[in-house]
């Protein structure tokens, strides 16, 4: 037996009083000793609790908690032979993972921080040295009495190698852990520095080092040390980077899988109103079946996957569409790209029955347009606006802040340029012409973009507007004082809500 | 960390591994990926590799290196 104090754990499977250490790197600390002495208690590598600490960690420092916990219970009694500590060391394991697991703190934190500390811990929990030279030593040694481990076999990891000692030919050598430590503080590094500057590196770029760290290892490992087992943490780095790019490309937010399946008809869609989440892995296939209610705009993301979307021939299809590396196709015809977006019109002209923003960083966009025979009368589109084909000139009368009506009641929104192109209109029945990047919300609220940026309209379920300076203007009671006149053209003042007069 | 003889096996597939690397941390595994078979198929390779000296040392008796004492 080495020099140490006694092991206050259960005994080994060879009986053996494996010690303790006490100080320093050399007995395989990092912080404060916990994950050396549960190993030594549990007979397993100081590893895997470190890894345990690690990975804990990232729910709300819950990870953290328990080490405090157990160092007061475990190291910090047994140095000061205060048994006191064991107590207070229960009560802050009892008490702070009340707290931590409590009302949600122990969330998982993310993003690309968490990734840091996550690889930068492991890194660590990698890094020690483990007893090298005293395996060799006592390996050296035999000893022709004992049936379990020769004298002199160290504590901790020893453990372990001590069950199996006979087996061994040659001791591990530190090289392969020394450089996926070194693997994981790179990319843990790399990814820091994406942090610090606002994402300008890829993970393909950090994970991608990563990867080469390891083949360098590899090739170090013809020479010394060997740690050919690099290939497999080589090739995981470099498929998760690949992946991990891919998704960062196409914005995709959560960590979905598999294909996703969705509708949009008439009456309703299964489609999210706010678009599909996205997925990392997988196609997303939508069918539309007919003009719906009102005009729809959605968003589809993939990673890596297809975007499949079956249309029936009566519907106005706009798709915007962002592709790293893929091509966009309808009804298998190819279509051109531009700076990897493309812009595509299907079916009949008009307004966008169905607006889809298509974000997919290596995968194809594939349109099918196909007749569906409708189960009852289709819907019929609104027709043209009729102000477009009346003459304007006589029959137009401004109603307060640049918005103009027509002698029938529609309301025309103009641009930014007030001469030039309008930016929607708003027939008496409610009906909202406007650009393909205006949209409705789920409060009802239209909101109608002219062709400049935060130029925008919008259009209360009344009927009332909101201008892009801010004014609240009455469109109804306007109509209705325009339509009792409808003999005396002219201006019909505006009812600016906010206390001026037009 | 001993010196031993020259592994050409390490040597091999450590430049493979370097060379995915460098690919992946330059765009360009894309293009490999492109054929998911080649690409799918090429990591297995790297792994059959590196999986090839369990097998022998599995089979063929200690070396002198490698020898353990016996008792």
């Amino acid at each position: 037996m080495t020099d140490g104090p006694d092991r206050t754990g259960p005994e080994s499977a060879h009986g053996i009083e494996p010690e303790l250490p006490e100080h320093g790197t050399a007995s395989g600390r990092v912080i404060g000793g916990v994950a050396v002495d549960l190993a030594g208690r549990l007979g397993v590598d100081p590893l895997w609790p470190r890894l345990v600490f690690v990975g804990l960690a990232l729910f709300g420092g819950l990870g953290i908690v328990v080490y405090a916990g157990l160092w007061l219970m475990l190291i910090a009694a047994r140095r000061s032979g205060w048994s006191v500590l064991r107590y207070v060391g229960g009560a802050v394991l009892l008490v702070g993972c009340a707290f931590v697991l409590s009302d949600g703190r122990s969330d998982l934190i993310d993003g690309p921080l968490a990734l840091a500390a996550l690889l930068t811990g492991i890194a660590v929990a990698l890094w020690q040295p483990h007893y090298v030279p005293a395996l060799v030593d006592w390996r050296s040694q035999p000893d022709e009495t004992a049936d379990g481990p020769p004298a002199g076999a160290p504590a901790g990891r020893a453990i372990r190698r001590t069950l199996d000692w006979r087996r061994r030919r040659r001791p591990r050598s530190v090289m392969g852990r020394a450089v996926l430590g070194a693997a994981f503080l790179t990319a843990g590094g790399l990814a820091l520095i994406d942090e610090l500057n606002g994402g300008r590196l890829h993970p393909e770029q950090w994970l991608g080092t990563a990867a080469a760290v390891c083949g360098t290892g590899t090739l170090i490992g013809a020479w010394r040390g060997r740690a050919l087992w690099l290939v497999l943490p080589g090739l995981l780095f470099a498929g998760s980077g690949y992946v991990a790019g891919h998704v960062a490309r196409a914005g995709v937010q959560t960590w979905r899988w598999g294909d996703a399946y969705y509708w949009i008809g008439a009456d309703g869609q299964t489609l999210p109103v706010q678009g599909d989440p996205g997925r990392v892995i997988g196609s997303a296939y939508l069918y539309i079946d007919d003009v719906p209610a009102t005009p729809r705009e959605l968003s589809l993301r993939t990673g890596i996957g297809d975007v499949v979307i079956t249309l029936d021939d009566d519907v106005t299809l706009e798709v915007l569409g962002r592709l790293h590396d893929g091509r966009i196709s309808v009804d298998d015809v190819d279509q051109p790209t531009t700076d990897n977006r493309t812009t595509l019109v299907l079916g009949p002209d008009g307004p966008s029955d169905v607006t889809v923003n298509v974000a997919i960083s290596s995968g194809d966009i594939r349109v099918v347009r196909t007749e569906i025979t409708p189960t009852r009368e289709p819907r019929r589109r609104p027709a043209a606006a009729p102000f477009v084909e009346d003459t304007l000139s006589s029959r137009v009368v401004g109603i307060g802040e640049g918005l103009m009506m027509g002698s029938d009641g529609t309301v025309l929104l103009p641009g930014p340029d007030k001469t030039g192109p309008l930016a929607g209109a708003i027939s008496p029945t409610g009906t909202i012409w406007a650009s393909a990047d205006s949209q409705r919300r789920p409060d009802g609220v239209t909101v109608v973009t002219g062709a400049a940026t935060e130029f925008e309209y919008l259009v209360l379920p009344n009927q009332m507007v909101i201008t892009p300076s801010g004014v609240l203007v009455d469109v109804p009671a306007a109509r209705a004082e325009l339509l009792d006149d409808a003999t005396q053209p002219g201006a019909v003042p505006g009812t600016a809500i906010d206390g001026r007069e037009e | 960390m001993e010196p031993h003889r020259f592994h050409p096996l390490n040597a091999v597939v450590g430049i493979m591994l370097v060379v995915v690397g460098v690919v992946t941390a330059t765009f360009d595994l894309d293009q490999l990926a492109d054929n998911r078979v080649a690409a799918g198929s090429a990591a297995i390779a790297l792994v059959g590799l590196a999986l090839l000296p369990w097998h022998w040392r599995a089979q063929r008796p200690s070396s002198h290196m490698d020898e353990t004492p016996h008792h």
